[in-house]
């Protein structure tokens, strides 16, 4: 489709491009060049949209609400997530196996990266630091991430909205400082919490300022992350929107040189017997919450598309929350005067907590593509709660394929990339005869 | 209905937000005009546990104001609301809507994204 027919349909409806993607050159912000009384991005949208010969998908930009859905380490016995051994009136056992993920194949390899996709990361928190994302490309602006929504400081992807009440969460940029603690806070440093993969890097991609945010910077942040890193972790939802739509389809087709970036969604905390958007993506994996009895967290939203679950709060009374890193500063935060809460939760810390558990397995095996990825983490997850779950060809409208399971999600993963290596080997030696 | 289209052309519904309006600021100084009107009317830490909904938020140069009747009333909730200097720095209200599923608030500005195919 030539550039000039593009342009013809532009002229026709009386738009002007005044951006393009850096990411995706077909995707480009349009506005009225003369803004009628009465002209609506709605109606233009549409428009465009009817020419389907010519648009892929339009959409009005939106400035979009979205909704932020919650070893040697001494608060690791807090952590049951991890490791349940029936603290505070949780059943034993009732976790992710970290410890037997851990004897496997350690915390990770340091050159595996999870995006956390949210309102920034603390980066200078003392059990986040040094496994917070470092470009090695020394030149690059980007040398920690990217902020995707301050014009003004866009390299700098730290909290920076705090508004009162400090502790709520749609005010306050706390939300991605608590979802990277789960997913790799440093362990085995004497400090605070250790993270699913403690060995594994953050990169801090931020595309809310508390939590709002154009759609199209949003998505601008999907494709950076899935450029960057193997794994993206989105702890939030929002109205449908193509862009959303695309920048996820982008990260699986391009991201990890073409084997494709896994990417996993929470669920949404709104008690629905349907998962929200866009962790119904085709291409994501949604993530719901089960709690420290092993049930589904009453909130978790459940139903078609839900990939699995990992162990998070409960609104039941003296359900245990998720203990993790929280953002520092004296007024701020899920705990107002602690670098550390223990009232996380909800699907927003089962997503990291998944995408955590799939960097681990791609330490044990880099090669594997994003279905891949996906497949042994269904086919390794605990079919939990075989009453209610009513699991049929092993899958379950309340928890999934079931509640996942790190140890032998890591153990499947290096039977794969042993497998591998023996086949390449034999192929080798049957090429020199 | 209003609504929009997915990336599969499913439409999308709409409902506006009769109790929210949108404010875009204009000019070069447009997103320090919407600062400097966030912080005049933003309530303090005591009040603001008693709103289930922030009655202001910000974002760039815009704000989004949340008041019984907002939609409606658009100019004057705008005009009453703000100090007088920062009223001549509005350029325009914009809508809000409500996506019919998620319950979630949409301000539409002018801007559209569109992704032509290859």
């Amino acid at each position: 489709m030539s550039p000039s027919t593009h342009r013809k349909l532009l002229d026709g409806l009386g738009l002007a491009v005044t951006r393009t993607s850096e990411f995706d050159s077909q995707t480009k912000v349009v506005v009225p060049v003369a803004l009628k009384h009465g002209a609506r991005a709605l109606d233009l949208a549409n428009r465009l949209v009817e020419a389907e010969d010519v648009v892929d998908h339009a959409a009005p930009n939106f400035l979009a609400e979205f909704r932020k859905t919650t070893v040697n380490d001494p608060l690791f016995k807090q952590q049951w997530h991890l490791h349940n051994t029936g603290q505070n009136g949780g059943r034993a056992n009732e976790d992710v196996r970290a410890a037997g993920a851990w004897a496997l194949g350690g915390g990770g390899d340091p050159h595996i990266v999870i995006a956390i996709i949210d309102d920034g990361v603390d980066l200078k928190h003392p059990d986040l630091a040094s496994n917070i994302w470092r470009n090695p490309d020394r030149s690059a602006k980007d040398r920690h991430g990217r902020d995707f929504v301050d014009d003004r400081d866009p390299w700098n992807p730290e909290p920076k909205v705090f508004n009162p009440p400090y502790n709520d969460t749609n005010t306050n940029d706390i939300h991605g400082t608590p979802c990277a603690g789960v997913a790799a806070a440093v362990g085995n440093n004497r400090k605070g919490v250790a993270g699913i993969a403690h060995a594994c890097r953050i990169l801090p991609v931020k595309v809310f300022a508390a939590n709002f945010a154009p759609n199209n910077r949003l998505a601008d942040g999907i494709r950076y992350a899935g450029l960057k890193a193997d794994v993206l972790s989105c702890s939030w939802s929002a109205a449908p929107h193509p862009d959303i739509e695309s920048a996820i389809r982008d990260a699986t087709e391009r991201g990890r040189h073409g084997h494709g970036t896994p990417v996993f969604v929470a669920t949404g905390n709104e008690y629905a017997s349907q998962i929200a958007f866009p962790s119904n993506h085709a291409r994501a994996f949604a993530v719901g919450a089960s709690n420290d009895r092993g049930r589904r967290s009453v909130y978790s939203n459940y139903g078609k598309g839900l990939a699995f679950v990992g162990p998070s709060s409960d609104d039941e009374r003296g359900r245990q929350g998720i203990t993790t890193t929280d953002v520092r500063g004296r007024s701020y935060g899920y705990a107002l005067k602690s670098a550390y809460c223990d009232n996380f939760g909800g699907t927003s810390s089962a997503a990291p907590l998944a995408a955590g558990i799939a960097a681990l397995v791609l330490s044990a095996n880099a090669r594997l593509t994003w279905d891949e990825v996906g497949d042994i983490l269904k086919e390794t997850a605990d079919k939990i709660d075989p009453k209610h779950g009513a699991y049929r060809e092993g899958c379950s409208a309340q928890y999934g394929y079931g509640r996942l399971n790190a140890e032998a999600a890591v153990a499947r993963a290096q039977q794969s990339a042993r497998r591998r290596r023996r086949s390449a080997a034999r192929t080798a030696k049957r090429r020199r005869r | 209905m209003p609504h929009y289209y997915s990336a599969l052309r499913e439409p999308i519904e709409l409902e506006l937000a009769t109790d929210d309006i949108g404010v875009r600021f204009g000019g070069k100084r447009g997103p320090a005009a919407a600062r400097r009107a966030f912080r005049a009317i933003a309530p303090g830490p005591r009040a603001a546990r008693a709103f289930k909904v922030p009655p202001v938020r910000q974002f760039h140069r815009f704000m989004i104001m949340h008041d019984s009747g907002a939609a409606e009333a658009q100019v004057a909730s705008i005009v009453s609301a703000l100090p007088r200097k920062l009223v001549s720095r509005v350029e325009r209200p914009l809508p809000v809507f409500i996506e019919k599923h998620s319950r979630l608030r949409l301000v539409a500005t002018e801007e559209v994204v569109a992704s032509n195919r290859a």
